[in-house]
């Protein structure tokens, strides 16, 4: 039987992802401002598509840069 | 005639919005407050009602937008920045757009339809549970002593060792 593993203490205790928390938001952005994977997030797909759009909402609004060099 | 009913409840269904807004960052204090509450009346005028509402503050954007106003581009690179939390048909959210398109004083906006649950209190949690110690498996224990056991050589015996070693 294969064990799910549970990476405690990565996972985020968010309950949604507002585009203008931007602290929050930050942490799932890699230093060159893109969006983690969920390898790294180790998000529920629900939870990584809902962080995705925020995430762009929150560009799109000028809160996040799209690039950072 | 059920049937109608039913359709006329839909048509009338409220969705929760959220509509986030950038504003020109040229406005003073008095016309602040007046193009807010223009953005309140355009909402409420549709048939929105207004449910909670964050108050403009200067923001430092990420990049620089630009606006077509008066036949040219106007670049921008703080603005005021507000949120109002609303309730309106889903009818209204084409003539709410148009409104907002033609709004001067809007560097940007952005209408959203947020989960309900930010509506919700926060739920309390239990605390958590103390994490239990952990049992060391008795071979390792018994490998440990083994290995303090051939740790303890006398000097001499040392001594020997190494002489044998280098001859």
């Amino acid at each position: 039987m294969i064990e799910k593993k549970k990476a405690e203490g990565v996972l985020p205790d968010v309950r949604y992802f507002d585009y203008k928390d931007v602290e929050t938001l930050k942490r799932f952005l890699n230093p060159h401002g893109r969006i983690q994977s969920r390898n790294h997030t180790s998000l529920p797909a629900r939870q990584q598509r809902l962080l995705a759009r925020a995430v762009k909402n929150a560009r799109f609004m000028g809160f996040l840069p799209f690039v950072i060099r | 005639m059920a049937e109608k009913t039913t359709h006329e409840d839909k048509e009338k269904a409220l969705t929760l919005y959220e509509l986030g807004y950038h504003l020109v960052p040229s406005l003073g204090e008095d016309d602040l407050a007046l193009r807010v509450t223009d953005l309140q009346k355009a909402i409420t005028a549709l048939g929105g009602s207004i449910l909670s509402e964050g108050q403009p503050q200067t923001f430092t954007l990420e990049y620089t937008m630009r606006k077509m106003r008066g036949g040219r581009w106007d670049s921008y690179d703080s603005s005021f920045f507000g949120w109002i939390r609303f309730e309106a048909p889903s009818e209204a959210m084409s003539a709410l757009k148009d409104v907002l398109e033609h709004n001067e004083y809007l560097v940007r906006y952005l209408i959203i339809k947020p989960d309900p649950i930010i509506l919700a209190p926060e739920p309390v949690r239990a605390p958590r549970k103390e994490t239990t110690e952990v049992e060391v498996e008795p071979k390792a224990l018994v490998h440990k002593q083994d290995e303090e056991e051939k740790g303890e050589v006398s000097e001499e015996e040392l001594d020997k060792q190494i002489e044998q070693l280098i001859h």
